[in-house]
């Protein structure tokens, strides 16, 4: 069951194109990272699909899911920016509040927490293993620790779909391994579908059982075990070799 | 001690400085609850450039015989979405601070000479005159304090979220743009009523020294909010009563208070970490 339908976007930052003619879906379930060199666009795909930037043609859409009830909804979205981390490690925040906040955003006014809203705080906390730092101020924490707290904001309304933008970049590799294994749990044992972009293509391949490489347009879209990063990149600089699926959007 | 004490009590008693505890307190909170969401954001100019505008909508309603503070809520107002629609277009929000700051104290001071030059009326806006404040004053402050809080409770936790994670919030549905506009909109409306407190010059003092001390204090958000009201709070009451008692000029003393105990609170920060 596809949830997320990617068709023909093109973004363009003043008259430079960012993004030519992207074409994907992403199925329920999937673990998908988007890989790609610097400044190819990955970035700009994500916060096109989350809603933060708005594409000069083409679309981003969200299917509809089963709602648990027998009816459907729109699948829903977590985010996980670039830079979640605030830059300010005096901002006075707890670990509640900020998990707290991803519950809120998407309430309507007046915005209030309930008993129901404070359970899924606790649950997010207790799931990523950072239940003890509820009330530690986000600002002292270690940055994997960080990265934790704001995945958890990501994941306490629990969407449908979960976006992370570079989000093991400022790891050191052993809290990184650990990332990728939890949203590994998330995928596998919750059943959260997962799109992350990433710059480590061994993580990519390791984790992802999907990759989309890109380089302002899809360069390869296949499963992440048949990827082979020469073989794109001759793909996409046009050698004259047949990749078959693999450069179905050439 | 006893002496003080009892002139304090004294002073108390009086109904000016009744009303000029009522007002400068429910100003000085208000003013603090919106300072800390403007120096998370890094906005805390945004007081400044607005009430050097001020400055300017205060000449021009006693160049119309009419009241400062009516006058310049909507030309404030008016004056903070202009610097975020420079600040949107241009990102560049400094720019747009320091070219409405500028201009605004360049229109004030040529309609205060074409009025016939500074008089004892734009003089006390300038530097504040909380104990002259009259009914009329009170009750306008009273009315914009209350709405200030009400407004900052009811989108508080869109405020949080934006001050925590812009790109996150956005990404989750909060209306970012509204509520950046909401915010300076409550920025303008607390320095207009902060103009009679302790004048424009000053009342940039009340949005960001309460706020940078509880930042040293706080642990949480929430908490962080209580501490800076408290502290703006203690200020306005401590202000107004040594300047009573030492005869100095009330606004002056206000910030003098703020910058004694944002020291204190620094220091304390300092020790903690």
């Amino acid at each position: 069951m596809t949830i997320l339908a990617v068709d023909g976007l093109q973004v363009r930052y003043g008259g430079y194109e960012v993004l030519h003619d992207v074409s994907f879906d992403v199925e329920r379930g999937a673990f998908l990272a988007v890989v790609g060199p610097n400044g190819s666009g990955k970035t700009t795909l994500v916060k096109a699909v989350v809603g933060l930037i708005e594409p000069a043609s083409g679309s981003v859409s969200f299917r509809k899911v089963p709602d648990g009830s027998g009816g459907e909804r729109k699948a829903t979205v977590g985010y996980l920016p670039q830079k979640a981390s605030v830059s300010d490690p005096k901002f006075p925040a707890l670990v509640r509040e900020v998990v707290a906040s991803g519950v809120l955003a998407r309430k309507p006014h007046p915005k209030r927490m309930d008993a129901r809203d404070d359970a899924a705080v606790r649950r997010v906390l207790d799931l990523l293993m950072i239940g003890d730092l509820a009330d530690r101020r986000v600002g002292r924490l270690s940055g994997g620790q960080q990265q934790r707290v704001h995945l958890a904001r990501a994941l306490v309304s629990e969407p449908d779909l979960l976006v992370l933008d570079e989000p093991t970049g400022a790891l050191d590799p052993g809290t990184r391994a650990c990332f990728y294994e939890t949203m590994e749990f998330i995928n596998k044992e919750k059943g959260t579908t997962i799109m992350f972009v990433t710059h480590d293509l061994e993580a990519a391949s390791g984790y992802a059982d999907r990759l989309l490489f890109i380089d302002r347009r899809v360069v390869y879209d296949g499963p992440s075990d048949g990827f082979d990063p020469g073989s794109a990149i001759e793909c996409y600089f046009g050698t004259g070799h047949s990749h078959g699926a693999a450069c179905g959007h050439e | 001690m006893n002496d003080v004490i009892a002139a304090a009590g004294k002073a108390l008693s009086y109904g000016f400085i009744q009303r000029a505890l009522a007002a400068g307190l429910l100003v000085a909170v208000s003013c603090s609850l919106i300072g800390l969401f403007l120096v998370l954001r890094k906005l805390s100019l945004i007081g400044d450039g607005l009430a050097h505008v001020s400055f300017a909508s205060v000449a021009l309603a006693l160049a119309l015989g009419a009241s400062p503070l009516f006058v310049s809520l909507p030309l404030v107002v008016l004056a903070s979405l202009g610097i975020l629609k420079i600040s949107e277009r241009s990102a560049n929000g400094d720019a747009a601070i320091g070219i409405l700051s500028s201009l605004g104290v360049a229109v004030g001071v040529l309609l205060a000479s074409l009025g016939g030059g500074f008089n004892v009326d734009l003089f006390g806006y300038l530097f504040g005159s909380i104990l002259a404040i009259g009914p009329a004053e009170l009750l306008f402050s009273v009315i914009v304090s209350i709405a200030v809080a009400a407004l900052v409770a009811f989108f508080y936790a869109d405020l949080f979220s934006i001050a925590y994670d812009e790109e996150f919030a956005r990404a989750a549905g909060v209306r970012t743009r509204t509520i950046g506009r909401v915010l300076v909109v409550l920025a303008a409306s607390v320095v207009t009523i902060g103009i009679r407190v302790v004048g424009t010059m000053l009342v940039s003092a009340l949005i960001v020294l309460p706020a940078s001390s509880a930042l040293q204090l706080g642990r949480s958000f929430r908490s962080t909010l209580w501490i800076s009201a408290a502290i703006a709070g203690v200020s306005v009451v401590a202000g107004i009563l040594v300047s009573y008692l030492l005869d100095l000029p009330a606004g002056a003393t206000i910030v003098i208070a703020n910058f004694l105990i944002f020291s204190a609170c620094f220091a304390a920060g300092r020790a903690r970490a």
